[in-house]
């Protein structure tokens, strides 16, 4: 089997029970999940809170250990020191020193990879750049951080060693409506570059909006799998949109449907989406900035 | 055999194979590199060291030297010496023990909180998400925080460096006013006429002026066991031969080895009652008395050595008399003594083990020498005591197969205090009888014959130097003369004799001939044998292992400073391993508390270990005088017992604290040997790897999440 052709992530049957004192008090946090993720696709691992989402990438890299089944990540065991060097991992919450800066913590990752410092400083230079944060709080301490500061930092440090397979645990959480569409956009970018995603988050807009394939898990077990498409067609549903419709052409178009014996109709201004109106109003702030005599 | 020694290699050797096959490769991944982009284990230790070190700085680990500074000052300012030449010892001990003290508290709660924190703010999931194996982090950790270690005893050994050298200029400065001061006073009194014996200016102030008291002396002392303290020591043709003065406090300490290895057979068979023989060949003080009819010894008999039995432990003792037996031309006098409970000291049927007995003897009877027997040569005439397995059935054949012999040459010790020994010069009776030449205690010193080739020689001689206390009952006013006889063992029949003032607590110096060294061939050389005794009536001499030492050229004082820095860095070194590994699975205070036990059950192995040799419960004065034990002391003794064996057997698991003396060398201004200091580095790796593959054993399968 070739590199390309081994997938990027492949579960059988794992299962994970936190044991409580009493057998009564055992969790099942997951159960015979059977999962295979393609190298180069986004795959949205979806589900409510306590579905066994985190349980699913802790056991992918080795932090936690499974009660039964197995999990392979890049063709090699979960958890292996070597496919660990290709993969970046976003936990949930920024999980990072908070003594250091974010240079440093950076500078820390880096030198795992055994990076020397000429390429250390341009990796960190290149991905703080990348993450946008503000030069001004890059040599401060991270305790000074700002929830959405502190998650760029370790979305940096996810990306430092340009990897393969790239787990994302709640991405946007924190980041604000435009970091969000930002973080979106290089998700995307990492799929053009041929680079696996594992998108876990409760934000279903954003996995809809980035997701090739998605799976829903619910109390530990695979409830539905398969693309974003197929999984939001809806065929007896026919919708049409159009700018500047007259509103006598628009009542005349609803008796029409009625007199065809239509069901559901569901006539109605288009509204545009509250993300959108942000975007266009700080945008524009931001260019007014910008601009030459502009407010500072 | 199973003794808490050997119980103890067993298990760390099991688990460090075990530690061994399991972590086999993260061990190799350590070194190798397993793949593009990813370096040697090594490194990543490197960076997570590097980090940790930046968490020891930014918990402002950079207080300490400040701190200790403060301290260290207001303790030198404070402190007021009986003498002045004790002020830089005092100095160096203060500044030392508080250093000890700050920089093992504090880096040993920094590495007990640093895993735990990192696992209740979830960084180490961050971390483990990385190319980097539990051993990697666990090392990592160690070598971060043990680099930080060595980087403040750096910094507060050149303070302590600075501080010793301001208080060795300021003293040089005092002594040099002193002197002059005297000097001039010297200068007018011998010009003013009619002033009788004007005093000199002291030489030790010109001495301390001209070269200060930072030095790191090279001493060649002798050996633990090579001094003993006698009532006689005669020539007997090629042989030395030592006394026990009747009615002194010498006491004579002979050791049995394992009776078991000596009989080959079991040892209290049918209830034998095995007894000691005691023999001793006796002489008057004054050749023109007789000697007494009998001579009173007191014995004493304990189970000793590792394999002693527990309980009950209190010695089994007894006065004994010795009857003079003088049938024929030799003097000397014999007794037995059958211990009341054999079974204590010698192995019951059925037990394997091997025990060891000491037998001491001290003589109450005035006015005789007896003969201390070395057991060199195996024949009954070259033994005191010898014990025996059953009482005399009359058969002559069996009645002369002894159960076993002590171990030659018996240490003879004199009236202790304070850790010396103490030698009395005439007194007053004997002077009555025997004029000035008048036999006295002398304290034998034997240096190794392998120390004498570094003994620096100078126009053919070479110097010893005396440090020793003096202790006067009578002629206060009157210097104490100490006669000093030197020989060599390789020629025992050349001796040399010299008379010289005691300077008390001072150095007194001696010389003689370099053909007492032996000659230049190292195998023909035989040990140093100097005899020490006190001339004069009413003074007592009191003298330890160091009081009598060779000097050789003294070593540069900062060198041993560094070596003393470097012991206490190994030992920091070492709690900073334990308290890594006690915090992989425990919360910061119980790994604290685990690693503070650990610690001071490291400094108390001796005592736990000793308690055990001396005699349980006795050992702690509870002492049954009645010599019949009720049950209440039984009881409590069992139970003492019982608890004191457990902790012998956990200490014998716990590294020896007691092994990084960074103090005894230094204090006494001498050079730490280079093999001291490999030696604590070489016992600070051999306790870290056990505590290492606890840790790792223990982190390896870790839940992180």
């Amino acid at each position: 089997m070739t590199a390309t052709a081994i997938p990027a992530l492949q579960t059988r049957d794992l299962t994970k029970v936190y044991p409580g004192f009493w057998s009564s008090q055992h969790v099942r946090a997951l159960d015979k999940l059977n999962l295979t993720v393609n190298r180069g696709e986004i795959f949205g691992l979806l589900g409510p809170n306590g579905s066994g989402k985190t349980t699913t990438i802790k056991l992918l890299l080795g932090l936690i250990n499974a009660t039964e089944g197995s999990a392979g990540v890049l063709g090699k065991p979960a958890g292996d020191q070597i496919a660990r060097r290709s993969i970046g991992y976003l936990p949930e919450e920024t999980y990072l020193y908070r003594f250091l800066n974010a240079r440093q913590t950076l500078d820390f990752y880096a030198r795992l990879f055994n990076m020397n410092r000429a390429q250390r400083n341009r990796a960190v230079e290149f991905y703080l750049e990348f993450v946008g944060l503000d030069p001004a709080v890059r040599r401060r301490q991270l305790r000074t951080y700002s929830k959405g500061q502190a998650r760029r930092v370790g979305l940096a440090q996810s990306l430092l060693n340009d990897p393969e397979l790239v787990i994302l645990d709640e991405p946007t959480s924190g980041l604000d409506p435009l970091a969000t569409i930002e973080m979106k956009k290089l998700i995307k970018e990492l799929k053009r570059a041929g680079k696996t995603v594992l998108l876990s988050s409760h934000q279903l807009a954003d996995v809809e909006d980035v997701c090739d394939r998605v799976c829903i898990l619910y109390r530990g077990k695979l409830e539905i799998e398969g693309t974003v498409d197929s999984l939001l067609e809806v065929k007896d549903v026919f919708r049409i949109e159009g700018r500047n419709v007259p509103v006598d052409l628009q009542v005349k178009m609803v008796a029409m449907l009625h007199e065809a014996g239509v069901s559901d109709i569901n006539p109605g201004v288009q509204r545009s989406r509250l993300e959108d109106v942000f975007k266009r109003l700080v945008l524009e702030k931001r260019s007014a900035e910008r601009a030459p005599g502009g407010p500072k | 055999m199973i003794t808490p020694t050997n119980l103890t290699y067993l298990l760390v050797s099991i688990l460090l194979l075990l530690f061994l096959l399991i972590a086999a490769r993260d061990l190799f991944l350590l070194f190798r590199r397993p793949a593009r982009g990813l370096g040697t284990g090594l490194s990543r230790v490197h960076a997570v060291a590097h980090t940790t070190m930046i968490e020891a700085w930014t918990s402002r680990i950079w207080l300490l030297p400040l701190l200790w500074f403060i301290v260290a000052i207001i303790l030198c300012l404070a402190v007021r010496p009986y003498d002045e030449s004790e002020r830089i010892p005092l100095y160096i001990r203060m500044l030392l023990l508080s250093q000890e003290i700050l920089l093992l508290v504090m880096i040993a709660i920094m590495a007990c909180v640093s895993l735990p924190r990192e696992r209740e703010r979830k960084i180490i999931i961050t971390n483990a998400s990385k190319p980097l194996s539990r051993l990697e982090i666990l090392l990592g950790k160690m070598l971060g925080f043990s680099l930080t270690s060595l980087i403040m005893v750096v910094i507060m050994g050149a303070m302590s460096f600075g501080i010793l050298f301001a208080a060795d200029q300021w003293m040089r400065s005092n002594a040099l006013k002193q002197y002059t001061l005297a000097e001039t006073d010297y200068r007018t009194q011998s010009a003013t006429p009619g002033l009788a014996h004007p005093q000199p200016p002291p030489l030790d102030k010109k001495e301390l002026a001209e070269n200060g008291s930072l030095f790191a002396y090279n001493y060649i002392t002798i050996p633990e066991d090579g001094l003993s303290i006698v009532g006689k020591v005669i020539r007997q043709g090629d042989k030395r031969v030592r006394f026990l003065k009747g009615g002194s406090s010498e006491i004579i300490s002979y050791r049995f080895n394992s009776p078991r290895a000596a009989a080959n057979s079991d040892i209290l068979p049918h209830n034998q009652k095995p007894y000691f023989s005691f023999f001793f060949p006796c002489s008057p003080i004054d050749p023109r008395l007789a000697l007494p009819a009998s001579v009173q010894l007191d014995v004493t008999a304990v189970p000793s050595g590792r394999n002693a039995p527990l309980a009950p432990m209190a010695p089994q003792q007894k006065t004994i008399n010795l009857n003079l037996d003088s049938r024929n031309q030799y003097n000397y006098c014999r007794a037995t003594w059958t211990p009341e409970v054999p079974s204590e000291l010698f192995s019951p049927p059925g037990d394997r083990s091997e025990r060891e007995i000491t037998v001491t003897v001290s003589c109450h009877t005035p006015g005789v020498y007896l003969q201390i027997l070395e057991g060199t040569e195996k024949s009954f005439f070259d033994f005191n005591v010898v014990a025996f397995p059953a009482p005399p059935t009359g058969d002559p054949a069996r009645d002369v197969i002894p159960l076993t012999y002590h171990q030659p040459s018996p240490i003879v010790s004199g009236f202790q205090r304070y850790n010396k020994q103490q030698i009395q010069g005439p007194r007053d009776d004997e002077l009555y009888y025997f004029g000035p030449n008048v036999p006295t205690e002398v304290a034998v010193f034997r240096f190794r014959a392998a120390d004498l080739g570094r003994i620096p020689v100078e126009k053919g001689n070479f110097k010893i130097n005396m440090v020793l206390d003096v202790d006067k009952d009578r002629n206060q006013a009157m210097d104490t003369t100490a006669q000093v006889e030197v020989y060599n063992e390789n020629a025992p029949t050349e001796s040399a004799t010299t008379t010289v003032r005691v300077n008390e607590k001072r150095n007194t110096e001696v010389s003689f001939s370099s053909s007492f060294l032996g000659g230049s061939d190292p195998s023909k050389r035989g040990d140093l044998v100097v005899l020490l005794s006190c001339r004069t009536l009413g003074h007592w001499i009191a003298v330890n292992n160091s009081a009598l030492r060779i000097e050789s050229p003294p070593s540069p004082f900062l060198l041993n400073l560094v070596k003393s820095e470097l012991v206490l860095f190994f030992e920091a070194t070492l709690l900073v391993v334990i308290c890594v590994a006690a915090s992989v699975r425990l919360g910061w205070p119980v790994a604290m508390l685990a690693a503070a036990v650990c610690y001071l059950l490291g400094y108390a192995r001796g005592f736990i270990t000793s308690v055990l040799d001396l005699g349980g419960i006795s050992a702690l004065g509870y002492m049954d005088y009645s010599g019949h034990p009720s049950r209440g002391y039984a009881f409590f003794d069992a139970i003492f017992g019982a608890i004191w064996n457990i902790l012998h057997f956990i200490i014998y698991l716990l590294p020896d604290f007691t092994r990084f003396d960074y103090l005894c060398e230094i204090t006494q201004l001498r050079n730490m040997p280079w093999s001291t200091l490999a030696l604590s580095g070489g016992w600070m790796l051999l306790y870290c790897l056990p505590f290492i593959a606890i840790g790792y054993l223990l982190f390896r399968k870790q839940e992180l999440g």
